[in-house]
């Protein structure tokens, strides 16, 4: 009783934490508000309101221990972080973030060896050693060329290399297996926040070409090998933590192309990414629809992000990570359709917002991404535009204002209603078979047989670890 | 209200209006052609060429099986063929493709619940078909999306005009070439075939998803006729009697022809880097 008590109003603090976050989205909108080293712009706003939403989806469905230790006290930390513009506690404020986040526990020891413990214990804090310390390098090069607030009117002029290898690095070890190793629903907002220090780059003025080819290409290699992994790997939570690092790669290429449309996309990825499953098992098995997490059909969340990192990339004349992106999407489909009951966690509220958040993409982009692109335009090249119809779609503009790619979201959802509909009442007349109430579970051997079929049949995903010949289970017939 | 520069307002009335028209021009592309009734009329022709299908043992829920039919119905309605309604709002491939490929995840994803063995083969059939032939497929339309400088199928649609460079109108064509080439694995033709599943409402599902990629496919082809209105059902009759006829002649393993269009999908991927290297020479000079 007195947990559930613990629980709601730790939800409850959140959802003020997330109105309140929107309240400053609206008073920032138009333009920064600062006090000497207090300034709230609206890249700050959006990050504290995606991970403070991220937190309370994942809170609801995953109890976090210490509620104090995990959640409170780095959403302090963060707060500091992100309303600064103070460089050195920039990082104060991320490196108490990685001191209070969790991280592996530590395996049970030998008694034995009972007195390495702590030496073990900075080794599985040593990820987060490495992050915090690429910042400090990272940020510490624009602190000892003379730049102490990133709003300084000569900041730019400290942006150099080193300072982009190592803030890119510090943003990047927190998406990989090093930062958890259970992959946790709390975990994932956090992951988020550490692309802050990254973005934050452009406020001191646009990267240069080389740190953005680099960035994407790092991005959508690692997308690419991860949909591929998450494809072809039997272990369910391995695929979970893919599909995450696949996304996180994705997030990172729309940062890295410097366009408004690139932002766009960058920051509506994110919200996307809070949806995606994890995968601890924490509740009653359900069937829930997961395919709105996939980025498979049109109207989610996960498809529309997809979606605007291939305009932006098409804008940009990026046409190979249009079609890695555009593979990416293809591949989560498949993952999915092998895997169809993969996931046991009520999802259900996920699936419903990435719906709604799918089918509102204008009015999502115009809210809460506008202020952000607008606010950043300092850093942003002119090769991509996004173009809202608020009541029809989106669509995606290259330098010349001609429109590359368009999604008219809600009157296609609109259409789609209507045919819903049209099919719904016709195979109720014609009688079709009713529902069958309980759906036979997933059979986890087809999967893997099929999976490992795929290897051998499917000569890019990689032959070599095929079944032995003569093992070949769909040729038997 | 501040003017706004970095994301643009397509349109400065805030209202349903837009969206209301945009619903009330689309019933005859929805209802008539190319959906609704040519389309279903089309649906039937396939299926008396089709292979007995499977026994059903486990049927989708009603969501899936509702939308088996509509997403594909969608994306063949929205398909800017010959003679349809302009409805101002084009869609573009990437939305297009999600639309065509949802009733081959349902049809995928019900087989592995039916624990069914000779199911989920066909299952597997299906996905290792597709999964050799989405990198051609990607690749092609990505070369018309360059050559066209879009995604959108209006673009997609229409060819270089005359003071196109060279390159611009071989990548056309180009992409338009190995489009129809990619289909056959994408569709499951021939040695790529496996049975179709026991629902109905799957198989109407997976022969529109047919009808939607043969359109995509015939687009570029469409302009070709010009003004003459009784060549213009030929593109169309041409690419899907050479398709039947490879679904009839092309023999020999899944595993050759897997690899086959890999080594395709390798030839496009190297004709591109060539000409993205070659506009990086002409830009650097």
């Amino acid at each position: 009783m007195l947990n559930r008590l613990a629980r709601s109003r730790s939800q409850l603090l959140l959802v003020l934490v997330v109105l309140a976050a929107l309240g400053l989205m609206w008073l920032v909108e138009d333009q920064p508000r600062q006090r000497s080293v207090v300034r709230a712009d609206a890249l700050s706003v959006f990050f504290l309101l995606v991970v403070a939403a991220g937190l309370l989806l994942a809170t609801r469905e995953e109890r976090a221990e210490q509620p104090w230790r995990r959640v409170w006290l780095p959403l302090g930390a963060l707060v500091v972080g992100l309303f600064t513009t103070w460089i050195p506690a920039i990082v104060a404020a991320f490196a108490a973030l990685a001191a209070l986040l969790p991280t592996a526990a530590p395996q049970p020891l030998n008694l034995r060896w009972r007195w390495l413990a702590p030496a073990q214990r900075v080794v599985f804090a040593s990820p987060m050693l490495v992050a915090v310390a690429c910042l400090a390098l990272g940020y510490g090069a624009l602190v000892l060329g003379g730049t102490w607030r990133y709003d300084a009117r000569t900041a730019g002029a400290a942006l150099h290399g080193f300072v982009f290898w190592f803030t890119l690095l510090a943003a990047l070890v927190p998406q990989t297996r090093l930062f958890v190793a259970r992959d946790t629903l709390i975990a994932h907002p956090w992951r988020l926040a550490w692309l802050y220090p990254l973005v934050r780059l452009y406020s001191l003025g646009p990267w240069n070409a080389g740190w953005s080819f680099a960035a994407l290409l790092l991005g959508g290699a690692a997308a690419l090998w991860a949909a591929i992994a998450a494809l072809t790997t039997a272990d369910d939570e391995r695929r979970s933590r893919l599909i995450w690092l696949g996304f996180a790669a994705m997030v990172l290429a729309s940062f890295a192309l410097s366009t408004s449309a690139g932002m766009a996309a960058g920051c509506y990825l994110m919200l996307a990414c809070l949806l995606l499953p994890a995968p601890v098992a924490n509740g009653e098995a359900t069937v829930t629809p997961t395919w709105t997490l996939t980025g498979a059909l049109p109207f989610t969340a996960t498809f529309v992000g997809v979606w605007m990192l291939v305009g932006a990339a098409t804008a940009a004349s990026m046409v190979a990570l249009a079609g890695v992106a555009w593979l990416v999407a293809l591949l989560g489909g498949l993952t999915w359709a092998l895997h169809p009951r993969a996931q046991t966690q009520p999802i259900r509220l996920r699936a419903i917002i990435s719906v709604v958040l799918g089918i509102a993409a204008p009015a999502v982009v115009l809210l809460l991404i506008e202020p952000v692109v607008e606010q950043m335009q300092g850093g942003m090249t002119v090769y991509g535009d996004v173009n809202v119809w608020p009541w029809i779609g989106i669509s995606a503009l290259d330098a010349a204002k001609t429109q590359v790619a368009a999604l008219p979201s809600v009157a296609v959802a609109g259409l789609m209603a209507v045919l819903l509909a049209l099919i719904y009442l016709v195979a109720r007349l014609s009688n079709a078979p009713a529902d069958n109430d309980a759906a036979p579970g997933r059979d986890a051997a087809a999967s893997d047989t099929i999976i490992a079929w795929l290897r051998d049949e499917v000569p890019w995903l990689g032959g070599t670890h095929g079944h032995p010949a003569g093992e070949r289970p769909i040729d038997r017939e | 209200m501040a003017v706004r520069t970095a994301i643009r307002l397509g349109s400065d009335r805030l209202t349903a209006n837009e969206l209301l028209s945009f619903l009330g021009r689309a019933w005859w592309p929805l209802l008539v052609y190319p959906g609704g009734l040519t389309a279903f009329a089309l649906v039937g022709l396939l299926g008396r060429f089709e292979r007995s299908a499977s026994p059903i043992h486990h049927s989708p829920d009603l969501f899936a099986r509702v939308s088996a039919v509509a997403a594909p119905w969608l994306a063949l309605a929205l398909t800017p063929l010959p003679s349809v309604v302009n409805l101002g709002r084009p869609l573009d491939a990437v939305a297009l493709l999600a639309l065509l490929e949802w009733p081959l995840l349902l049809a995928v994803a019900t087989a592995l619940t039916t624990g069914d063995k000779a199911a989920w083969q066909a299952a597997g059939r299906r996905v290792a078909a597709v999964l050799n032939g989405y990198p051609s497929l990607l690749l092609a339309l990505l070369a018309l999306a360059w050559s066209g400088g879009s995604l959108q199928l209006t673009t997609l649609a229409s060819p270089p005009d005359d003071l196109a460079t060279l390159t611009t109108k071989g990548l056309h064509w180009f992409g338009a070439v190995t489009l129809a080439l990619a289909l056959p694995p994408v569709l499951g033709l021939g040695p790529f075939a496996a049975p179709p599943p026991g629902d109905l409402a799957l198989r109407i599902g997976l022969r529109l998803r047919l009808l939607g990629y043969l359109a995509l496919a015939v687009l570029p082809w469409f302009p070709l006729p010009g003004d003459n209105a009784w060549l213009r059902p030929l593109p169309p009759i041409v690419i899907a009697l050479l398709l039947w006829l490879f679904n009839r002649i092309a023999k020999g393993g899944t595993r050759r022809w897997a690899v086959a269009y890999n080594v395709f999908a390798a030839v496009q991927l190297l004709a591109l880097l060539g000409v993205a290297l070659d506009a990086l020479r002409l830009r650097v000079t």
